[in-house]
């Protein structure tokens, strides 16, 4: 069988390209065996990568990863535990306050008390069995855009309980709280001030007000700017942003979301994982933070020049620990009772 | 031919099913607990989101049958310059992320939106005049804007397949344009319109992103089985879910093998577009398609130039800034680009490949298992992405083998999707060869092999070409997967748009997006020169 000239060479072009493609993706690609294996949220992505590279330079021998698999914080953490006879991970970061105690429940984690720990101040450490330990915070705040409540004639929400006033009718959004980890931080909130039963029935009456639940960070955003919704959580950084020029906040009342990290019960690299928890705690990686995304640093030593402009409520709440444990419940009861009820 | 033989020529298709569909379903089913299966039938809750999916699917199938038959008519009717690329790049919303969509709707739907400011002034209102926004109603828009184009080229097949004798018989006993609708267009489009309608609802009822992005409280199915993705009760949703699905593939395979048969027609008469302009109907006819071409591409021009437009954004400016941003580990925008292309180039070629040898293989068994082959090959169309993803995570993922970290699951992933898709379209291709070329290479002698490689593949190769392209921009544009299985190594555009939006730069995001969206485009566009076959996909 006589094979064309242009077939051929067609065939060959089509093999180089091939060959080239795997070689340029294998070749790129570092092998995950014999790396020290951090699990964390998708949305941390850019701190965890600033840390690793980080930790890297201190560690030029070390291989680390970052592994999200695309997950919210309470599905990594889920993952964690259903991993448990087997651990991929040998650190877990981005824990929340809120459901921290389902992995130490879960037994997924090894208490373990790093020497930086001096550097953080008592009040900021949150988890008292010594199993998790504090990274960041940030606080969720009610923000509003200015110009659209000036034209309307309406006065700006300080509280939670004002965002029930009838004249914002259609114009509150909060985020989904099962895609979304700030919808999240505002459903712990409302259920941390007013407990489990009023809390929902809180949002019940909420509902009335809402024009949407955005699915995360991004469409919260284009619903501010284009002026679809004009009141809502927002984490204080976003106040000021490029994008939404007019959003800002009276800062009354707000919600301090805290997250730790932890080492991974059964690790396969417990000693460098260690190294890793400790390298997190100090000045150099505390001032990562801030630059990083939207959260601030645990270690007072560390800068939040950058957040200067950024609103700090005069009233924190934070995470009511009696209610701990039933993260999972309340999403299924909001999805259930609250947005299709 | 021996049924052993039969069967070993059916290989390369039952690998495909066994190895991307049977086996991550199988761990996917094997979650399943009876309990929960039990639990959710009964379940009150699960009622009003399967009764919400339902309407929301059945009114986008109306809605998009209804605008897309005048097009279909059209497109069918008249012949100009550039028809078949304005066809392909009507289907660019179908390839683009569900964002642009989103973002288009919100500029041009939402309170302070075009539309809005536009009937808001006509009428003095000084309100906004629609508001579906954030409803079940933004939603069927959405997929209505995302599915006419697909009917419509559905349609279009059904158009003309008629008989311009018959049209001109009827019209001379009849004179009624309604009677020789009913009487001639109507017996020859029910196939068309059965098969767009089933594909339409098919692709609604899996709906995950729109509802997200514009649906406000309204909620689906498929979000219900996000949501609870990682928990064991999502596999007993998702299997709901499937048997749902499944179902509605059986009546599309049971319609399609009933009605759905290559075109006899004897006369078909394509008339220059100048001669719509002769008649008041004409002239509606033409307004009318000028109005959906524009309803079809506003949402994804809004986004691809917004970002561009908008003070203070110069182009040069903002793609500086995009190629000296540092995605995950370090990577740059170019190396982004290498390993999206890389892997696009991977899944298209392998997927092109295995559609060849699926439709080969069934084409020479023949008889019952080429119709099981081409019957299973509609299934995978309307299962859901998420669902399979998952499936595919837990068994190569972390399952029998363990691939998390590596390329390969990403192109095992799409090309899960792609195969069935490029298969209808060579498929399709093959089944117009001539028969008279195979039995002539026969006759020489040909082997098998010989026949394929020497006279059905070239008679074949623009089908391939077009199959090709397609399975690159759907490998550049896919989500799902990629998010699933990137890691901060290895990542596709879509993911660095994610992950730009994790910085909080939305504008880059925005730039990033419209570039793919450019790409995808363009890709399209090269693909219309190539092969008609692609519409064929049904």
């Amino acid at each position: 069988m006589r094979i064309g000239w242009r077939i051929m060479l067609a065939s060959a072009a089509a093999v180089l390209a091939i060959v080239s493609s795997i070689l340029y993706l294998q070749l790129s690609q570092p092998r995950l065996e014999d790396t020290l294996i951090i699990y964390g949220p998708r949305g941390i992505s850019g701190l965890a990568t600033a840390f690793v590279r980080e930790f890297k330079n201190r560690y030029p021998n070390v291989n680390v990863t970052f592994i999200s698999y695309g997950m919210g914080s309470i599905e990594i953490a889920n993952k964690l535990i259903l991993e448990k006879d087997s651990p991929v991970a040998d650190v877990i970061m981005g824990i929340p306050e809120f459901y921290a105690k389902t992995l130490i429940d879960a037994g997924v984690l090894e208490p373990y008390r790093p020497q930086n720990i001096s550097l953080i101040p008592v009040d900021e450490i949150w988890d008292h069995t010594g199993t998790v330990i504090p990274m960041d915070k940030g606080y969720v705040i009610i923000t509003y855009n200015s110009s659209i409540l000036a034209r309307l004639g309406l006065p700006p929400p300080e509280r939670l309980d004002d965002l029930l006033r009838p004249e914002y009718k259609g114009l509150v959004f909060y985020q989904d709280p099962t895609s979304s980890g700030t919808g999240l931080s505002f459903l712990v909130w409302v259920l941390s001030v007013k407990g489990v039963e009023e809390g929902f029935s809180f949002l019940k009456q909420l509902e009335h007000n809402v024009k949407t639940h955005p699915s995360g960070w991004t469409s919260s955003i284009m619903a501010l700017k284009k002026g679809e919704v004009a009141i809502g959580p927002m984490f204080n950084t976003d106040v000021g942003y490029e994008e939404t020029p007019n959003l800002t906040s009276m800062a009354v009342e707000g919600f301090v979301y805290r997250e730790g990290i932890a080492l991974v019960k059964n690790a396969k690299h417990p000693e460098i994982a260690k190294k890793f928890i400790e390298f997190v705690l100090s000045t150099e990686a505390q001032n990562l933070i801030a630059p990083e995304g939207y959260m601030y640093p645990v270690n007072p030593k560390a800068s939040v020049e950058l957040f200067s402009y950024a609103p700090i409520p005069s009233e924190k709440v934070t995470f009511n620990a009696e209610i701990a444990g039933s993260v999972e419940q309340w999403l299924e009861k909001w999805r259930r009772e609250v947005k299709t009820g | 031919m021996s049924i052993i033989r039969k069967l070993l020529i059916f290989t390369p298709f039952f690998l495909f099913l066994l190895f991307f569909y049977m086996m991550p379903l199988s761990f996917l089913i094997g979650n399943v607990n009876q309990k929960d299966l039990v639990n959710i039938l009964l379940d009150d809750y699960i009622h009003r989101l399967f009764y919400g999916t339902l309407m929301q699917a059945v009114f986008s199938t109306l809605i998009t049958l209804l605008l897309s038959l005048p097009l279909a008519f059209f497109l069918a009717k008249y012949s100009f310059k550039g028809k078949r690329i304005l066809e392909y790049v009507l289907l660019t919303p179908f390839f683009v992320p569900a964002f642009t969509v989103a973002e288009g709707l919100i500029v041009l739907l939402g309170e302070k939106g075009i539309v809005n400011s536009l009937l808001s002034q006509i009428f003095a209102t000084g309100k906004p005049v629609v508001k579906i926004l954030y409803s079940m109603w933004a939603v069927i828009l959405a997929h209505v804007i995302y599915y006419v184009p697909l009917a419509t080229l559905i349609l279009e097949q059904g158009f003309s397949s008629v008989d311009q004798d018959l049209v001109d018989a009827a019209r001379v006993f009849s004179g009624s344009t309604l009677r020789v609708f009913k009487t001639v267009y109507l017996n020859f489009l029910t196939p068309h319109m059965v098969a767009a309608s089933l594909l339409v609802f098919a692709f609604s009822f899996i709906t995950y992103s729109t509802p997200m992005l514009v649906g406000g409280k309204f909620t689906t199915l498929e979000v219900e089985i996000y949501a609870t993705r990682f928990k064991p009760v999502s596999s007993s949703i998702a299997l709901l879910q499937l048997s749902s699905t499944l179902f509605l593939s059986i009546i599309i395979i049971f319609l399609r093998e009933k009605y759905y048969a290559p075109s006899s027609v004897e006369r078909h008469v394509e008339e220059p577009v100048s001669k719509l302009f002769s008649s008041f109907s004409g002239i509606l006819l033409a307004a009318y398609v000028v109005f959906i071409c524009v309803f079809e591409l506003t949402p994804i021009v809004i986004p691809v130039v917004g970002p561009f437009l908008e003070a203070g954004h110069s182009v040069p400016l903002l793609f500086r800034e995009l190629c000296d941003f540092k995605f995950g580990f370090g990577l740059s925008l170019s190396e982004i680009f290498l390993q999206s292309l890389s892997i696009a180039l991977i899944v298209s070629v392998f997927s092109t490949l295995l559609s060849v040898a699926i439709v080969w293989s069934s084409k020479l068994a023949g008889g019952v298992l080429e119709k099981i082959v081409s019957i299973l090959m509609v299934l995978p169309l309307t299962m859901s992405r998420s669902s399979l993803a998952l499936g595919i995570l837990l068994s190569y993922g972390f399952g029998i083998v363990k691939l998390y970290g590596s390329w390969m699951l990403m192109v095992i992933g799409q090309s899960a999707v792609v195969v069935p898709l490029a298969t209808r379209i060579i498929e399709a291709s093959w089944s117009r060869i001539v028969k008279e070329y195979r039995e002539a290479a026969d006759a020489h002698g040909a082997t098998v092999v010989f026949r394929l490689i020497r006279v059905e593949i070239p008679l074949i190769l623009p089908a391939v070409v077009a199959t090709l392209l397609m399975a690159f921009s759907s490998s550049l544009s896919d989500f799902t997967f990629s998010t699933f299985f990137s890691t901060l190594n290895l990542m596709t555009i879509p993911v660095a748009i994610n992950l730009l939006i994790d910085y909080r730069r939305l504008n880059l995001a925005l730039a990033l997006t419209s570039l793919l969206t450019s790409i995808v485009i363009i890709v399209e566009t090269a693909g219309s020169q190539f092969s008609k076959e692609r519409v064929r996909m049904i």
